[in-house]
């Protein structure tokens, strides 16, 4: 059925794409479940509208932020990086990172095995790295909105207690924003950890597959390289390292009490 | 290109091939500049917001300490101008009230000698240097000169003064002064002295 | 048009309601609006998916996947269903609302106590919006766990990841609309970051290069002022109302006629 000189082939992969596939017409079956999904979500939609009021605050007022101020639920996320990296990173870098990641995920998954089905053992990479971005986005949702409180600081959820503070974390860097006193680490130290992170980072699976070659884990990566090509490879990994430094970031703040690894005069990371 | 026009710039490369070139030239030039004022046209050419310039009146309306090494700080005027200001027991100076972050106003909690954000959490000390925090500046000051009569004329210029308005080169990104930007800000325009 | 051509499904016992039915439609005008007939064969429920302007949207045929409710989840459905009742809800809401410093908060405390249902369109409007956000997010996902972003489909991922963010860009642009706390103050922030974007943003690495003041960077392009006022508001108001919606809708005009040309994925 395919034009391949149009480029409108459609996958030979999908099994609703053979000839003999069972279809059905859409009227009546498949409109009556947009039909039923509509009413649902109607009855659903007046129901929320009519139990609970949608928020309102005070008035705006220019010199009173309230405390904490906290953003709506989906950029909870971002307001919550924004503690680790400086907005450069946290509000442009890193949103940016996303959206092109994402966009590109068509284009370096390029194979068309597990289409339109859910599936876990042709694809585990794919799956596992995705997963993670999706765990870690949804995470710092949660953190945000139910563990932070006034001054942005460390709180249970619903009771008042702050967690515990200066108890928290060994001794000189307590959880507490307001008592932890922050290091930046040494430039000289800084840079080449930097730079040695990222430049590791982008060869490690390639060292992996040759220490591991033997057993069937290298075996699974050397082959999964060798598909993805030198560009693939590079975009996926540049996206999975800076994944990797976030976390990086965050552990290195809350566990070590480091502010910034590098500092120049323009800016800071 | 199609081929009809490769043929015919092949034929006449002269006087077809000039007009075609000036032509998707200016096409393009005229795209580009309609572009541009589209986004020029963002950027209002006339502001109705309010005055940055301000009298805050004589500097004996302003507390000082009970303890020396304290300050107190006034926040008469956070309301309408967004600054607060601080009178050490040596003088008076002003500070914006605008967290270097992301904007949000801080707090001042005069038990602990310090201001907090409620956005991100960042404290400041007394003197505006970022104690804790993601803040990667110090809060930025605004000049004071002082009126015929005595008074405090409070310039916050547009967002205060920026560090780099304190015409150093930047020599590194902290969020603490240097000894040269501490010696500056202990004198007019950025410091009153004021005793008694 | 001759009464066999109405005929009863399954030839099944004719009773009041199909009275009613040929008592509406058996006649030319009726007809000239639905012209296919009671689609009781094979040939009349395609011709009517076809030949109807709001049905047209959806196949002819699907695969018996994608009847079923695990695959899809209904979520880019729903996903465009909320997208509907929030283009509703809004409009109704802009009858009443002005998008002025003084006045647009003293609107949204008039829409709670003294419009006649404005406390519910407004709720509506609100609930809808959150919902709208997570069920996006949630149809990415499914997308992506299926690999039904795979060729020939890799162009409409990357659409359905630009109104991802348009989805987040009118939320966030509604945001302020209340002028309440909440909003004031999500959206300083949100703007500021912007003032961050390196070159272009006042507080970003290397503006001082390119001289970009408080005045003349990308923050101050998006406020049309140095501050969260009047002009912020109305900019907002016209990207929420007019400007994003627009966008939104020709991408997803292009969405769903993507998904019609390359059909639903389906099960390998």
């Amino acid at each position: 059925m395919a034009d391949k000189e149009l480029n409108t082939a459609k996958s030979g992969y999908m099994l609703m794409n053979k000839p003999d596939y069972p279809r059905t017409p859409s009227w009546p079956y498949f409109i009556w479940i947009v039909f039923l999904t509509m009413l649902f979500m109607t009855i659903v939609l007046w129901c929320i509208a009519y139990l609970g009021d949608a928020p309102l605050e005070e008035e705006a007022a220019w010199a009173k932020t309230p405390n904490p101020a906290k953003a709506p639920w989906y950029f909870i996320g971002l307001q919550e990086l924004l503690v680790y990296f400086d907005p450069w990173i946290a509000g442009v870098l890193l949103p940016g990172q996303i959206v092109v990641g994402l966009a590109l995920i068509p284009y370096v998954d390029i194979s068309p095995t597990a289409q339109g089905r859910y599936g876990w053992t042709d694809r585990k990479f794919a799956v596992t790295i995705f997963s993670f971005g999706i765990f870690l986005w949804f995470f710092l949702i949660i953190i945000g909105q139910w563990f932070r409180g006034p001054s942005w600081e460390f709180y249970w959820p619903i009771i008042d207690y702050d967690i515990g503070g200066a108890t928290w974390t060994r001794e000189g860097i307590p959880l507490k924003a307001s008592e932890a006193t922050l290091a930046n680490v040494p430039n000289w130290i800084g840079w080449p950890a930097l730079i040695g992170f990222f430049g590791f980072g982008m060869i490690a699976p390639l060292v992996f597959a040759k220490v591991a070659g033997a057993s069937k884990l290298g075996k699974a990566a050397a082959e999964y390289i060798g598909k993805l090509g030198p560009i693939r490879y590079v975009l996926v990994q540049i996206h999975v390292v800076l994944m990797a430094s976030v976390v990086a970031k965050m552990l290195l703040r809350l566990g070590l009490g480091y502010k910034y690894v590098v500092t120049t005069p323009w800016f800071n990371v | 290109m199609d081929d009809y026009t490769l043929e015919a710039s092949k034929e006449a490369p002269s006087r077809r091939r000039f007009l075609v070139i000036t032509g998707w030239t200016s096409f393009g030039a005229f795209l580009a500049g309609t572009g541009a004022a589209f986004a020029r046209f963002f950027y209002p050419g006339v502001l109705y917001e309010p005055q940055t310039t301000f009298n805050a009146g004589k500097p004996d309306d302003f507390v000082a300490p009970a303890h020396e090494g304290e300050v107190v700080v006034d926040e008469r005027f956070k309301k309408n101008q967004r600054v607060w200001i601080v009178r050490g027991s040596d003088g008076i100076y002003v500070m914006v009230a605008v967290c270097t972050h992301l904007g949000c106003t801080p707090n001042w909690f005069p038990g602990e000698q310090r201001f907090k954000c409620p956005c991100h959490g960042t404290n400041y000390n007394t003197q505006g240097e970022v104690i804790s925090g993601p803040a990667p500046l110090p809060f930025y000051r605004a000049k004071i000169k002082t009126a015929p009569d005595g008074s405090m004329i409070v310039t916050t210029g547009l967002l205060g003064i920026k560090r780099a308005a304190l015409q150093y080169v930047k020599k590194e990104m902290i969020p603490t002064f240097t000894k040269e930007e501490q010696a500056d800000l202990s004198q007019p325009p950025f410091f009153l002295p004021h005793t008694a | 048009m001759a009464d066999n051509e109405h005929g009863h499904p399954n030839g099944a016992k004719k009773g009041l309601l199909w009275s009613l039915y040929q008592l509406i439609s058996n006649n030319f005008i009726f007809q000239s609006v639905f012209r296919t007939g009671y689609p009781d064969t094979m040939l009349k429920r395609m011709a009517v998916m076809r030949s109807s302007f709001m049905m047209h949207i959806l196949p002819t045929k699907v695969g018996i996947h994608g009847l079923k409710l695990y695959y899809t989840w209904c979520m880019g459905g729903i996903t465009f269903f909320l997208f509907l009742a929030l283009t509703l809800t809004g409009v109704i809401l802009m009858f009443y609302y002005v998008p002025e410093e003084h006045r647009a908060y003293q609107d949204m405390k008039d829409l709670y106590f003294m419009v006649p249902y404005g406390r519910i369109l407004r709720n509506m409007h609100r609930w809808a919006a959150h919902g709208m956000v997570f069920t996006v997010i949630v149809h990415m996902i499914r997308v992506f766990y299926t690999g039904s972003y795979k060729a020939p489909r890799q162009l409409n991922w990357v659409v359905g990841v630009l109104l991802l963010k348009i989805t987040l860009l009118l939320s966030f642009t509604g945001y302020l609309l209340p002028w309440d706390q909440l909003g004031f103050w999500a959206v300083t922030v949100g703007t500021n970051m912007a003032s961050a974007t390196p070159l272009i943003g006042y507080e970003g690495p290397f503006s001082d290069l390119l001289g970009i003041q408080v005045n003349n960077d990308i923050r101050f392009a998006l406020l049309g002022g140095t501050r969260v006022g009047a002009n912020a508001l109305i900019r907002a108001y016209v990207w929420h109302c007019v400007a994003l919606p627009l966008l939104a809708s020709g991408m997803m005009i292009f969405h769903f006629w993507r998904i019609r040309k390359d059909g639903f994925s389906g099960p390998l």
